[in-house]
C-alpha cells in the first residue's frame, strides 16, 4: 500500500481496463497504452512503444509514466465509500413495437435478430413454465475471470427466455443452463463457443431434436433455448460488450445458438450410457450438460471395413491442449459396437486416449496453449506433464492428457454414417427437473 | 404490424452490479443480521477448462469484542499485543455452508479469513491481527454438503458500533467471483 502504479496496457485493452477499474471502484485509474499486440514482436520494437507516443492519449508514454508515478492524487482517486447503481426492474416506456424493438438492439441487449418484447404480461406467463418464485436467485455469471460476476433471479432470465422467443415449456430448461453459471459469450481474446446437450425425458416432453438435423435451424426448442442462453449472457452479467466484455476477435458464429441439442439415447446400444448417466444421473432425470470450446469439423474419410482406426489421424487437428468431442451418428456407433467390438462409450475413449498420439518436442514447442498453461504446470511438478517434459522430443505421448478430456455423444438421424468432432470439453451438468 | 403502448419489462442489466446481494436484498446498507443466514453462490474452474457453481450459506452467529474478546483471545494464543490506542479486537463466528448445485460437485472450496473483510460503513478496511483467533479458526477446505463454523479476529476502533462484514471470494485476485455477502457485525 502506498507504493504508487501505473498501468501499460495494450490499445486493444484500453475500454476494457478504463471500464474494469471504474467498476472495481477506481475510475481514474491511471494507465498508459501502447500499441497491440506485442505478443511475437521484436524487443526493439516493444522499445520503440515505449518511448514513442501513446496511440490513446497522443503523450509520450514515458513522460505518462513519470507523471502518474509522481503526481499528486485526486479527489476522485482518494475517495472511499460504495458506489450505487441502480437496477430498474420495469421500465415504463410507450412506444411502437418497431421502435421498442430498435432500443433493445441500440443498448447491445440482444444478438442482432428480432427479438419477442418482454412486456410483463409474456414474462408473467413465461413463470408459469417454473414452479420457482420469480425472486428466487438462479445463479452467478461472468463474462470471464476477472470481469464482475452478477447473480441473478427466476425473473431476470425470464425476461431473456421470451425475448429468445422460447415458450414456458422450454423454461425450466433454460433455468437449469443458468444456473450453471457458464456464459455463452465467454470472452477471451480467442473466439470461444459453448454447448448445451441434453438429456433424459424433457426432450420427447418439448420437442428438443437429436435426430435428422438436430444440429440444424429445425426444431423450436433447439433454436430458443440456445438463443436464450445467448441473450441472458449479454444481459445478466454484462457479457458481449465489445471492447470490454467481449475480446474474441473474430468471434464465433456458434454463439447464435451454442450448439443446442438433444443426445439421440433411444438409439445408443446397449452398454453404451447416455451422458447424463455417464455424469451420475438416472436415465430417467432431464439434465443440461455444458461444454466449452471452439470448433468442430466432420471425417471426410473413405472409411475400409474398420472405423476407429481413422480415428486417431483424424482428431490431431485438434490442440494437445484441447478436449475432444465426438458427435457420432448412431449409425456408426452401432457398427463400432457390432463390427468393431467397442463395448461402451468408455471403451471407446479409453482406446482413443491410448492410441492418439503427439510427439514430445512438437507438444512443448509448437503450441502456444501448451507454452502457456501446461508448461508452467510441469514445471511445478504437475503429473502426467512433469514427466512429459523429461522425455525427448521423439517419444510419444497421449494427445489427450486424461481419458476424461474425450467426450463421446450419439446425435443424427442415420441418414448417413457422418460424424464429427471437435475441441469441446465438459464444463457442468444441471438438473432440469430441479427447475421445472 | 405495429403495435403501440408496450409497457415493456427491461432488464436493464447493463446497470446491475454484483446483485446477487439484491436478489436477498443484502447490501451494505442492509447488511444481514447477527444470527440471520445470507445464501450466495461461489464459482470454482476459471471458464476455460472447468467450470461450476456452489452454493453457499453463511451467517454471523455471535460477536465478542472489547475486554471480552481480549480475554478469550488471550487464553487462545496466550500473549496478544494490546490494541492500539482507540481501537478494541472484534471476534466475529461465522458459520459457512457450501453445497454443489449440479455435477460432478467435486470441487473443494479453500475457505480463508483473507475472504472476510471487516470496514466501516465509510468503507475503511479494518486490519485483520496476525495472531490467530480461538479455535476453531474459520479456515479449511470445506467439501461440497459440509459446514464449516469458526473465528475471525479484526481491530476495529472503539467508536464504531456497527462495522460491517463481507464475504468475498476473489480475495486472492486469480478469479473474479464478485457477489458480495453483507453482515452486520453490531446490534445496529
Amino acid at each position: 500500500m502506498g507504493i504508487p502504479i501505473v498501468g501499460v496496457v495494450t490499445t486493444a485493452f484500453s475500454n476494457l481496463v478504463i471500464s474494469y477499474s471504474g467498476k472495481q471502484g477506481m475510475p481514474g485509474e491511471r494507465f498508459a497504452f501502447v500499441p497491440h499486440p506485442i505478443t511475437g514482436v521484436p524487443a526493439a520494437k516493444c522499445r520503440a512503444y515505449l518511448e514513442g507516443q501513446d496511440p490513446v492519449t497522443g503523450k509520450p508514454v514515458l513522460d505518462e509514466l513519470v507523471s502518474s508515478l509522481t503526481g499528486k492524487l485526486t479527489a476522485e482517486e482518494t475517495a472511499t465509500g460504495f458506489i450505487e447503481r441502480p437496477i430498474p426492474r420495469v421500465v415504463e416506456v410507450q412506444d411502437t413495437e418497431e421502435n421498442l424493438t430498435q432500443l433493445f438492439h441500440n443498448n447491445g441487449w440482444t444478438d442482432g435478430m428480432p427479438i419477442v418484447l418482454p412486456t410483463e404480461e409474456r414474462v408473467a406467463a413465461m413463470l408459469k413454465g417454473t414452479s420457482h418464485a420469480p425472486d428466487e436467485l438462479v445463479g452467478k455469471m461472468q463474462a470471464s475471470a476477472p470481469h464482475e460476476a452478477w447473480s441473478y433471479t427466476v425473473e431476470k432470465v425470464a425476461v431473456n427466455a421470451v425475448m429468445a422467443g422460447a415458450r414456458p415449456e422450454h423454461f425450466p430448461v433454460i433455468l437449469a443452463i443458468a444456473s450453471t453459471g457458464a456464459p455463452a459469450l465467454f470472452t477471451s481474446t480467442t473466439s470461444f463457443a459453448r454447448m448445451a446437450i441434453i438429456n433424459g425425458p424433457i426432450r420427447n416432453q418439448i420437442g428438443i431434436n437429436s435426430g435428422i438435423g438436430a444440429l440444424g435451424p429445425f426444431s423450436q426448442a433447439n433454436a430458443v433455448i440456445g438463443r436464450a442462453w445467448t441473450i441472458l449472457s449479454m444481459n445478466l452479467c454484462g457479457g458481449g460488450r465489445i471492447g470490454e466484455t467481449y475480446m474474441g476477435s473474430q468471434g464465433n458464429n456458434f454463439n447464435y445458438n451454442n450448439l443446442t441439442f438433444g443426445e439421440n439415447e433411444e438409439q445408443l446400444p446397449e452398454g453404451w450410457k447416455p451422458l447424463h448417466v455417464q455424469k451420475g444421473y438416472e436415465p430417467g432425470d432431464s439434465v443440461v450438460s455444458v461444454f466449452n470450446g471452439w470448433g468442430i469439423t466432420h471425417a471426410d474419410q473413405s472409411f475400409g471395413k474398420d472405423f476407429h482406426p481413422q480415428i486417431p489421424r483424424w482428431l490431431q487437428f485438434i490442440s494437445p491442449w484441447s478436449p475432444a468431442i465426438l458427435l457420432l451418428d448412431p449409425s456408426i456407433i452401432k457398427q463400432l459396437k457390432d463390427s468393431e467390438g467397442f463395448a461402451s462409450k468408455e471403451q471407446l475413449i479409453d482406446w482413443i486416449y491410448s492410441n492418439t498420439k503427439v510427439k514430445a518436442g512438437d507438444y512443448w514447442e509448437n503450441y502456444y496453449s501448451v507454452q502457456n498453461f501446461t508448461r508452467p504446470s510441469a514445471e511445478k511438478g504437475v503429473e502426467p506433464y512433469a514427466s512429459w517434459l523429461k522425455l525427448p522430443k521423439d517419444a510419444e505421448i497421449p494427445q489427450f492428457s486424461r481419458p476424461e478430456r474425450i467426450t463421446v455423444i450419439s446425435v443424427g438421424g442415420e441418414t448417413n454414417l457422418f460424424w464429427q468432432a471437435g475441441d469441446f470439453g465438459y464444463l457442468s451438468s444441471a438438473s432440469v427437473d430441479d427447475w421445472r | 404490424m405495429i403495435r403501440s403502448g408496450f409497457s415493456a419489462l427491461v432488464l436493464a442489466g447493463v446497470l446491475c452490479v454484483q446483485n446477487s446481494a439484491m436478489a436477498q436484498n443484502n447490501s451494505p446498507g442492509s447488511a444481514a443480521a447477527i444470527g440471520a443466514t445470507v445464501a450466495g453462490i461461489v464459482e470454482c474452474g476459471q471458464g476455460y477448462s472447468s467450470h461450476e457453481l456452489y452454493n453457499v450459506k453463511v451467517s454471523v452467529q455471535e460477536v465478542l469484542r472489547g475486554p471480552a474478546a481480549s480475554e478469550r483471545l488471550q487464553s487462545a494464543a496466550g500473549e496478544i499485543p494490546a490494541p492500539a490506542a482507540d481501537n478494541e479486537y472484534l471476534l466475529a463466528s461465522v458459520s459457512f455452508n457450501y453445497k454443489a448445485r449440479g455435477k460432478p460437485g467435486l470441487c473443494a472450496h479453500p475457505l480463508r479469513p483473507a475472504q472476510f473483510k471487516a470496514i466501516s460503513a465509510a468503507g475503511v478496511e479494518y486490519p485483520r491481527p496476525d495472531f490467530p483467533p480461538p479455535d476453531p479458526p474459520l479456515t479449511g477446505d470445506i467439501k461440497s454438503a459440509e459446514t464449516l463454523d469458526g473465528w475471525l479476529v479484526y481491530l476495529v476502533p472503539r467508536a464504531d458500533s456497527s462495522p460491517l462484514l463481507y464475504f468475498n471470494v476473489d480475495e486472492n485476485g486469480g478469479v473474479a467471483h464478485g457477489g458480495n455477502l453483507w453482515f452486520k457485525l453490531g446490534a445496529e
